[in-house]
Order: C-alpha cells, then sequence, then structure tokens
C-alpha cells in the first residue's frame, strides 16, 4: 500500500509540475486585456484543437460516461454522448459566421450584444447572456472538482475535503493566466488524456477475457450495479432506451447536441481563432481525437461491468474508474489512468473558470459600468474573481449531485434554451432582431426549468421534452417579434453577412467594445 | 456490439463532415485571405507568406 502511494504521488507531482510550466508558458504570451480574453484573437489550429479537444473531454465524460454505461448500459450513447459529437458536427455552421468579422466580440454575450443591440451603451442581452453562463458554469466546475476530489481521496486516503482544495489551487493558476494559459496547457492535457485512456482502456480489454467475451458477459449481466441496488434486468444494458422513455432521450439528445453546440465557451472559442477556416476545420480534426478518447471510455465502461458486476464498498457508480484503476491494473498504468482523469477534469474546468470570470467581470461589470476601466485593472479583477468562483464551486463540491452525466445534460439544456436561436437563427437570419433575442433569453431557459420541475413531479406528461418546450416557446415568441419590430440594424448583421464593413459599422463596434482602434493589431 | 447502436453514433459524429467540408470549400473559394482563403487548398488554414 505504502508503494501505491509513492507511485500514485509520484505520477501526480509530475503531472501537475509539467502543467504548471506549460501554463507558465501561456501567461508570457499574455499581454493586454484581448490576449487574456480572446487569445488575441491569433489562437493558431493545433492550440485551438488541444483546447477544444480536451475541455470537450470533461470530468463529465472520463467518469460520467463509463459511469452511466456501468449503471443502464448503451443507453448513455443515444441519450447523450452520441448527442455530443452530433453537436461537434452541427459547430462548422456557427463557426462559419462567428468567425466572419475582421473584429469579432471577445465573449459570446458580447455577440448577443453586437449582433442585437450594437448601439446600447449597456447591454441587457450580453449582463442576460453572462449569467446564465456564470450559473451555468457553477454547476459545471464543481462537477470537474467532485471528480478529482474522488480521485485524490481513494488514492491517497486524505479526507475529500481537502482533496477537493488541492485541485482548487492548480485550477486557479492555469485559469488565472488567462486564454493562452489555458490553451497551452490544454495541449499538453490532451495528450495526457488520449494516451493514458488508450491504455486503460487496453489493459481492462484484456481483463474482461478480449472483445468477444467482454460483451458477452456484459449483455447477461443482472446484478444490482450497486450494493443494495435494485437488479438490472436482463437485456437492459444493450437496450437504446435503457430504463428511460423515448421522450427523455430525445429530451437529453437534443439538450446535448443542439444545447452542446450552442454552449458559451464553444462559441466563444470559435470567435478567438486566428480565421474562420480555422473556426471551421478544429470541431472537425477535433471529432477524431475525442472519437478514439470516447471508444477508450465505453470499454473502459463496458469492461467494467464484465469485471466488476457490483460497486463494492457503498459507492455510487461515479467511482467505478478510481476503483478500476487502482485495484484492476498494473500501479504505474493505473496512476497514469488517473493523471488522465485529472487532466480532463483540469482542462475542462480552468477554461470554464475563466469563462465564468469573464461573465461577471468583463460582460456584466464592464458592459454596466458607465465609466471605462483600465485594461490591466480588469486582468486583475478578473483574476481575484477566479479565486472566489473557485471557491465557491469547491464549496458547492462537498456536497455534490449523485450522477455527474444526467447533471451536466441539464446545464447544457439551460444554456441552449438561452443561445440555440440567437446563434442557429439569428446568424443565419437577419430579420431575428432584439426583441427576439431578449424573449428567447427569458422565456427559453424558464420555460426549460419549469417544465423540468413538472415533469419531474408527475405534474405534467412528459411526451415532450422541457427542452423541446424551452426552444418551442422561444422560436415562436422570436418569430412574432422579429416581424413585429424592426430588424437589427445595419451595424448589428454587416460583420456576420458582409466581407466589407462600412466605417459606420467598425465606429459602431469599436464604440461597444470600449475601443479607439481594433484591440489586436 | 449492438449495431444500431453504433450505426447512431457514427451518424452522429460523423455527419458533419459533409457540411463542414462544403464549408471549408465555401471559404477556399472566397480567396479572402483573412478568413483564410486563397490558402491553394481548403485544408490549407491560411496563405503561406510571400519570401522575397
Amino acid at each position: 500500500m505504502h508503494y501505491n502511494t509513492l507511485m500514485y504521488g509520484f505520477i501526480f507531482i509530475a503531472y501537475f509540475a509539467l502543467l504548471t510550466w506549460f501554463g507558465h508558458i501561456g501567461y508570457k504570451k499574455s499581454k493586454g486585456l484581448t490576449d487574456f480574453v480572446a487569445g488575441g484573437f491569433n489562437i493558431g489550429l493545433w492550440v485551438s484543437i488541444g483546447m477544444f479537444s480536451a475541455t470537450w473531454v470533461s470530468a463529465a465524460s472520463v467518469i460520467g460516461f463509463p459511469s452511466m454505461t456501468y449503471q443502464v448500459g448503451l443507453c448513455s450513447i443515444t441519450a447523450i454522448y452520441a448527442g455530443y459529437f452530433f453537436a461537434n458536427s452541427l459547430m462548422p455552421f456557427l463557426a462559419n459566421k462567428l468567425r466572419m468579422p475582421e473584429l469579432p466580440a471577445r465573449t459570446i454575450p458580447e455577440y448577443l450584444r453586437f449582433r442585437f443591440e450594437p448601439h446600447a451603451k449597456r447591454s441587457g442581452l450580453q449582463a442576460l447572456g453572462a449569467l446564465s453562463m456564470l450559473l451555468g458554469y457553477l454547476a459545471y466546475v464543481m462537477i470537474q472538482i467532485k471528480a478529482v476530489g474522488i480521485i485524490i481521496a481513494t488514492i491517497t486516503g486524505i479526507p475529500y475535503f481537502f482533496a477537493v482544495f488541492i485541485f482548487l489551487i492548480f485550477l486557479i493558476y492555469t485559469a488565472s493566466g488567462g486564454m493562452w494559459s489555458v490553451g497551452i496547457s490544454d495541449l499538453f492535457n490532451t495528450v495526457v488524456i488520449v494516451v493514458t485512456l488508450v491504455i486503460a482502456a487496453g489493459v481492462l480489454l484484456h481483463n474482461a477475457g478480449g472483445w468477444d467475451q467482454m460483451w458477452s458477459t456484459f449483455s447477461a449481466v443482472s446484478t444490482a450495479p450497486v450494493e443494495g441496488g435494485k437488479p438490472t434486468p436482463p437485456g437492459q444494458l444493450t437496450s437504446m432506451l435503457g430504463p428511460y422513455s423515448l421522450s427523455f432521450v430525445i429530451g437529453l439528445f437534443i439538450a446535448s447536441s443542439f444545447g452542446g453546440a450552442a454552449a458559451p465557451h464553444w462559441l466563444g472559442r470559435m470567435q478567438m481563432v486566428k480565421n474562420r477556416k480555422i473556426a471551421i476545420a478544429t470541431p472537425l480534426y477535433s471529432q477524431l481525437i475525442i472519437g478514439a478518447i470516447f471508444a477508450a471510455l465505453l470499454i473502459i465502461g463496458v469492461a467494467g461491468r464484465a469485471i466488476l458486476p457490483t460497486i463494492p464498498g457503498g459507492h455510487d457508480t461515479d467511482w467505478l474508474l478510481p476503483i478500476l484503476f487502482t485495484q484492476h491494473m498494473p500501479i504505474f498504468i493505473g496512476g497514469l489512468a488517473l493523471a488522465g482523469v485529472m487532466a480532463a477534469a483540469m482542462s475542462t474546468a480552468n477554461g470554464m473558470l475563466l469563462h465564468q470570470a469573464l461573465a461577471l467581470n468583463y460582460d456584466i461589470i464592464r458592459n454596466l459600468k458607465k465609466e471605462k476601466i483600465d485594461d490591466e485593472k480588469m486582468i486583475k479583477w478578473n483574476r481575484i474573481i477566479i479565486v472566489l468562483l473557485g471557491v465557491a464551486a469547491t464549496a458547492l463540491a462537498l456536497n455534490p449531485p449523485k450522477l455527474i452525466a444526467i447533471v451536466g445534460a441539464l446545464v447544457f439544456g439551460f444554456w441552449g434554451c438561452t443561445y440555440i436561436l440567437p446563434t442557429f437563427v439569428g446568424l443565419y437570419w437577419k430579420r431575428f432582431n432584439k426583441q427576439a433575442a431578449y424573449w428567447v433569453s427569458i422565456a427559453g431557459p424558464l420555460t426549460f426549468v419549469v417544465t423540468n420541475k413538472l415533469i419531474k413531479a408527475k405534474m405534467m406528461s412528459d411526451i415532450i421534452p422541457d427542452m423541446v418546450w424551452g426552444l418551442g416557446v422561444g422560436i415562436i415568441g422570436a418569430v412574432i417579434l422579429s416581424y413585429m419590430f424592426s430588424p437589427s440594424p445595419k451595424a448589428g448583421w454587416e460583420p456576420y453577412w458582409e466581407e466589407k464593413v462600412s466605417e459606420d459599422t467598425k465606429k459602431t463596434i469599436l464604440a461597444a467594445m470600449r475601443e479607439v482602434s481594433h484591440p489586436a493589431k | 456490439m449492438p449495431f444500431k447502436t453504433v450505426l447512431f453514433w457514427a451518424v452522429c459524429m460523423f455527419s458533419g463532415y459533409i457540411w463542414g467540408f462544403y464549408l471549408l470549400w465555401k471559404v477556399e473559394k472566397s480567396g479572402v485571405k483573412r478568413w483564410g482563403g486563397g490558402a491553394g487548398s481548403m485544408f490549407r488554414m491560411e496563405s503561406k507568406p510571400n519570401n522575397r
């Protein structure tokens, strides 16, 4: 046991040391506010793919996917994870337009301002968009922290309470360096994730008796997934719906796919890359890397159930990975695999923490304050807010929700109802106006939350999923309002439709950004 | 492995390449340098600088 702890400790220390080094490279690259917030609109293809892949593969995926596959079977793919791949497939449509302007928005709430109310002195849309990000990222960062807390607590014996704070320190370090620090450390994290998880999957596949034996054992499992739980009905693990109704699965799929594609961190990242082609190519190339990672995770979940039909020790299925990696493979490989899980959690959490802090500092405070705030002060305040929000998410992680994957999908549903229509429709329909955007930002997520609660309390039929209600109310109101009121002003639509924009449009956008010239030139 | 689930996953994963490659081709054809257009191939992200 002592030797095991030393080995894991050595691997974790090596991981965090390398992470710190890569993060430091990014610190040095951030020279001003646009570098800090948006990578200077100059992020190249490989850093972009690294950021994208690493952020995509979060603890919700690495722990949640095998956990859900273990518990309820292959409906984890149909309900949620295939939806995430479809989200990647949809992203080129958004990337194609979001990176058209010579001067894109620095954040995605700022896109709402530029597109729908570019002349506003203070933008309510920017603030509303930021509010949804603040709440959503609090939940999502909490999920990552929970995952790493479980790992560190399991391996080292350090109480979960202290384990989560250890993770917090490194999280704050990489997030505080701005978008370059996040991006470069994510390149490193992507390599760690791919290599370690593929190796771990190979070992577990071997332990399960090979491909055919693994599937045969998995299909026949009928024990309870957790001690004291209900036994798994025969055949459920290989069914496309599992224990869920068709409408519930459809609702989760829509939340994961359309909601996933319109998640504010993806939208924001599409605006940061060097050019429009890189924005389109990033999700396409990343899909292959993510596909390899998810194939490994599927094997881990399926082989896990074949090797260990019930999770021991009174734990829930989110503990599957720590148990498999510490008890069912050689120590060194298990340690590497656990580093892969930490890399997944870190690479998602640092970007989300940064986006969350920017949502508060840049999109709410800077937006709504009358006076311009000095760039240096903005960056300093952003670092302070990162610490405060990180502590808040950690405090939540001390009493976390049980099934990671379902919570992740609900967050995407909330964002989806906020951002899907102003992007998928707003970027391709000139007529979509400010009133429609306000309607969608308020009525959409409210409808989603209310119908979600009513359906869960069985006060409403679940034939129409909550996500469809949210989007339906949004689109109907948006179309009516788009025809009742005038379209967006020229400065709002021109950058997303024309290669060259008028001088008036340029001046309007610069004024909205509170700059006098292009901030990245 | 159940075939229907694999097929569903594959469609979700690869459908994006159909319209994604089309959009890359359109940007390349536009010739607009700041978009990465006119680089010589839809898979080349930006033009090479001219070296004298």
